[in-house]
């Protein structure tokens, strides 16, 4: 595997860099055994098919992807936590609604229709949060009440009718390129560097991972608990706020079931990129490879040619087993 | 228990019936005084042949929420189930009974996919079940080209829409399952494996005792509750859907939260079957009423999450009151 | 303990013993039934005469929220029922298309006892025992837009998909003047529209050899997958010269993927439904046609036929909706609705 794999080791030092832990030969293995599982899923396809590696086809994995590890790093935040947070499918729905209805159903300038979205995550992690910290509901319970809350403000706001067709201005933001890049990309690299900042450097970002591992000695340490959970879930849902604008902006329209399937695509990624959902453990790197190894393989079977119908069966096997692999691994270290 | 005196009462309702019973007291006098059409025999029955299936499907969940597991894939094993059923009740031309008895098995085997995946592969249950459903799904789309299979033979709708002793069958059917989750939970030793293992995994396992055996045993009862939920499900529409249960995992999770089983460990049979009442009860008197279905859905929301908060106060007031108890 | 759990048990085996004796259909009832069923007999009968002149209340049911398509169905239902002082209640599965959650609404519309429903089956073979339950319990049922393959239904009202389909795919094939690289995006797998209109699709592409078809893929009739699905197809084929979609939805999905990839010019997108933001993308260029089926007729006339069955009159078994097929040509006759878009 190593020596297949040699222009990939650049890559690996830096993701090695942005883990909060320092690096060890296990844990570079380890880490290695996700990057290895993509690597290999993508030279696979690529023999089958030589569409595959072609600049303009990644670059189109990569803007595809893009909602998805953003929403995806949201839940990664709340995994580091030991909690989960089944409401972000819902939060996306809503804030994408949200803005939508800002941008064709009010005046206001499409930057309103951001802020507005991003505040409709911010608020719903807050309840989310609060709901978890001082009503003490376990995190899936809570955050399940929210799905539905979230859903039903969504299908509310709208009615029967979807949001469409909004200003170029805001759709910009999910199709048009900088440098010859897609937006989308810049915005995941940017949320990526200052997450992977914020997870190692800020002192809210080491708590999170302090009230993972061990709430009692994070609490010892004089780590407020609830303060920085209601954080994370406030974070989480900014995120999935973000994500919605990207999938809105990209499509042109939003409607009301828009975000329910991104809510297992964000459980399974940061899994299958190492972050324990028992808390402590994870970042930011390893959840983008996950995210991108479900998006390689759905790209890969749609390139192959493969009938839709059975794409689904192999997602799930895939799911199943990259995370057996990490099992395996956590296990020999 | 033949003289109630004040703390026994406060006991009995606050501790010994779960929380959900008194909300849906609530929940159903408000729509029968706001609709005369809700509390009549005709809804009554409306209900129970429609809530066979949530309410089944709760009974597996909360012995796998018992043990500590999420269960997420019994929406599509159920599609898959009544895929399969219905191929070999047209393709091989297999009677109604043994067709059943094809889905009970169908639905055990993923099941028991679910409880190998968790036990063997370390794979934690959301991840397993979420990878049993994209399997599941998989298969029932790709068996008949997505198709729906129909022209089910005549017999098999007494499943879903005869009686039996003047008793709808699929009242039977919650009936049955009922008991056999109240018994396994109550009285034999996998009932006390499955609590163990939610209360104490560890602790089980060092006593030496196959803590995977049981595990595994749980999750194959809640495939067996989905392959038992997918007969009634094809024999009501006499037809099976590649997708027709999807999302019904999510109920009957809802089901099984509302019930009293979100903490490992805890929750009985009878609250898993309250929370699926619950539910249904919820969704047809928004209908009654006759509430847009966009604005059901808020209103959905909103009396879930406060019939969970209410529920998790009245519980932690219970243990409050236990540990005065105690002291004393 | 024991006591008071086996005391709860016995309350819930009372309340479902209650709900036994309910859930005996009066037909096939004990004695004591009977005389419930006797009761409730001359009840109906007053009731039925008297229906006429008491408000009507009907229940609309369609496949799914998250479509305008199933919105302007309801649209149209409204302003024909409220037109005849009838009340209208309008539900839908909050699961797009799910089989188990539509046959769940309308067991709880024959439970509230409307006067009549106006349905949009998501399944023509699941939907049979529904629709023959409303029949038992003496409701009427009026079809829109999709057929169903049994139980009594006063009429069906929609255009004839597989036709309206052939249509569109015959403009298609002249437009691109009969030959070319073709992409089908199909809808949900199993509907009963979606397996008619790519019948049309195919059956029409089959007497044109030099019409290729690259791909024929699902994008479940929802705009978010036609996009993903389009972005996926762009990759593996360099050269495309049509898209026929078997909903606007994913057809509007599919412009966006090919303006994003700056390929629209060289690839006509084909739509079907006539949806108010697809009828402006034809305006606009983005689109090149698509079928107009007038949901809103579709629907109204399914809940004009329901009134008019239940004042006696006499009502066709089909009502034939017109397709109409919208190009640039005639674009401007729908100026309204696009303005309405906007």
């Amino acid at each position: 595997m190593n020596k297949k794999n040699n222009h990939a080791e650049a890559e690996v030092t830096e993701e090695v860099q942005l883990i909060h832990e320092k690096p060890s030969i296990g844990k570079v293995l380890s880490r290695f055994s996700r990057l290895g599982a993509l690597l290999i899923l993508c030279i696979g396809i690529s023999l089958l098919n030589q569409n595959f590696l072609k600049t303009t086809n990644l670059i189109n994995v990569f803007r595809q992807a893009a909602p998805q590890i953003i929403i995806s790093l949201g839940m990664t935040i709340v995994f580091l936590t030991g909690g989960i947070d089944l409401s972000l499918g819902s939060v996306v729905t809503l804030t994408s609604v949200v803005s939508g209805y800002v941008l064709t159903q009010t005046n206001l300038p499409w930057w309103c229709a951001i802020i507005a979205a991003v505040g409709a995550g911010a608020l719903s992690g807050f309840v989310t949060g609060q709901l978890i910290a001082i009503i003490k509901l376990p995190p899936a319970v809570a955050s399940y009440g929210m799905l539905w809350v979230g859903r039903g403000l969504a299908f509310a706001i709208m009615g029967a009718s979807p949001f469409f067709s909004f200003p170029d201005t805001f759709r910009y933001l999910g199709r048009g390129y900088f440098l010859g890049i897609p937006m989308p990309i810049w915005i995941v690299a940017i949320i990526a560097l200052i997450l992977g900042w914020f997870l190692k450097y800020t002192t809210l970002g080491r708590s999170l991972y302090a009230i993972g591992a061990n709430p009692h000695a994070a609490r010892a340490s004089g780590i407020k608990l609830s303060k920085t959970l209601v954080s994370a879930y406030i974070l989480s849902g900014m995120l999935a706020a973000i994500g919605g604008i990207i999938l809105a902006a990209r499509l042109n329209a939003v409607d009301q079931d828009m975000g329910a399937s991104f809510l297992l695509p964000a459980i399974a990624s940061p899994v299958m990129g190492g972050t324990s959902m028992a808390g402590g453990q994870g970042g930011v790197a390893g959840t983008i490879i996950g995210s991108l190894i479900m998006l390689v393989v759905t790209n890969g079977m749609n390139l192959l040619g493969i009938n839709s119908l059975w794409q689904q069966l192999v997602t799930g096997i895939v799911v199943v087993l990259s995370v057996w692999l990490d099992v395996i691994m956590r296990k020999r270290n | 228990m033949k003289e109630f005196n004040g703390k026994q009462i406060r006991q009995f309702v606050l501790e010994k019936v779960p929380t959900v019973t008194w909300i849906l007291i609530v929940m159903m006098v408000y729509f029968s005084v706001s609709n005369s059409n809700f509390l009549t025999l005709d809804n009554a029955a409306n209900l129970c042949r429609q809530g066979a299936i949530l309410l089944i499907l709760c009974l597996g969940v909360i012995v796998v929420k018992i043990t500590g597991g999420i269960e997420l894939s019994n929406g599509a094993v159920m599609s898959l189930c009544g895929m399969v059923m219905a191929w070999v009740m047209v393709n091989l031309n297999l009677p109604p009974f043994l067709a059943i008895i094809v889905s009970m098995i169908v639905g055990i085997l993923f099941g028991t996919l679910n409880g190998v995946f968790v036990t063997f592969m370390g794979i934690p249950s959301f991840v397993a079940t979420l990878g049993t459903q994209g399997i599941a799904v998989g298969l029932a789309l790709g068996m008949n080209n997505g198709n729906v299979i129909g022209g089910l033979p005549e017999g098999f709708s007494a499943i879903g829409n005869g009686t039996l002793l003047n008793i709808p069958i699929p009242l039977w059917a919650i009936i049955l399952v009922f008991v056999v989750t109240s018994v396994l939970l109550n009285k034999t030793p996998f009932g006390v494996y499955v609590y163990a293992l939610g209360g104490n995994e560890e602790a089980l396992k060092l006593s030496g005792k196959p803590a995977w055996l049981y595990k595994v045993l749980a999750y194959s009862y809640s495939g067996l509750t989905a392959g038992i939920a997918a007969c009634i499900l094809t024999s009501r529409n006499m037809a099976a859907q590649p997708t027709v249960g999807l999302g019904m995992e999510f109920e009957a999770f809802a089901g099984a939260v509302l019930g009293g089983s979100y903490i490992a460990g805890k929750g009985t049979a009878l609250g898993g079957a309250l929370g699926g009442i619950f539910i249904l009860i919820l969704r047809n008197g928004l209908n009654i009423l006759g509430i847009p279905t966009y604005l059901q859905l808020a209103i959905f929301g909103t009396v879930l999450i406060t019939a969970i908060v209410l529920s998790t106060l009245v519980e932690r007031r219970v243990q409050k009151m236990r540990d005065e108890e105690r002291e004393e | 303990m024991k006591k008071v759990r086996l005391l709860s048990i016995i309350a819930l085996v009372i309340a479902f013993s209650v709900l036994v004796s309910a859930c005996q259909p009066a037909a096939e009832a004990a004695p004591a039934e009977e005389a419930v069923a006797e009761e409730a007999a001359p009840a109906e009968e007053v009731a039925e005469e008297a229906a006429p002149a008491e408000a009507l209340t009907f229940g609309l049911v369609t496949k799914a929220l998250n479509n305008p398509f199933w919105e302007m169905v309801h649209e149209g239902s409204l302003e024909v029922a409220e037109a005849n002082n009838v009340e209208l209640l309008y539900l839908a599965p909050t699961k797009a298309n799910n089989l188990e959650e539509q046959t769940r609404l309308v067991d709880d519309l024959i439970a509230k006892k409307v006067d009549g429903i106006v349905l949009v089956p998501v399944d023509s073979t699941g939907i049979v025992p529904a629709i023959e339950r409303a029949n038992a319990a003496g409701i009427p049922v009026a079809l829109a837009n999709t057929n169903a393959g049994g139980g009594e239904v006063v009429t069906f009202s929609a255009v004839e998909n597989y036709d309206a389909m052939k249509m569109l795919a015959e403009y298609a094939v002249e437009t691109l003047g009969g030959k070319g690289k073709v992409i089908i995006l199909e809808g949900t797998a199993g509907a009963q529209t979606a397996i008619d209109r790519k019948a049309g699709v195919d059956d029409t592409l089959a007497n044109y050899p030099d019409v290729e078809v690259l791909a024929s893929q699902t994008a479940d009739f929802q705009r978010a997958q036609g996009l993903t699905v389009m972005e996926n197809l762009l990759q593996a084929y360099p050269e495309i010269d049509a898209v026929i979609a078997c909903n606007d939805e994913m057809a509007l999905g599919a412009v966006e993927a090919l303006d994003a990839a700056g390929r629209l010019a060289d690839t006509m997108v084909f739509g079907f439904d006539g949806n108010n933001d697809a009828l402006k993308a034809v305006s606009e260029d983005r689109m090149v046609a698509t079928c107009f089926q007038n949901p809103q007729m579709q629907g109204g006339d399914a809940v004009q036929a329901l009134i008019d069955y239940i004042a006696g009159k006499e009502v066709p078994a089909r009502i034939q909706t017109t397709a109409i097929l919208v190009t640039k040509d005639n674009i401007a006759d729908f100026a309204d609705k696009i303005a309405a878009a906007e």
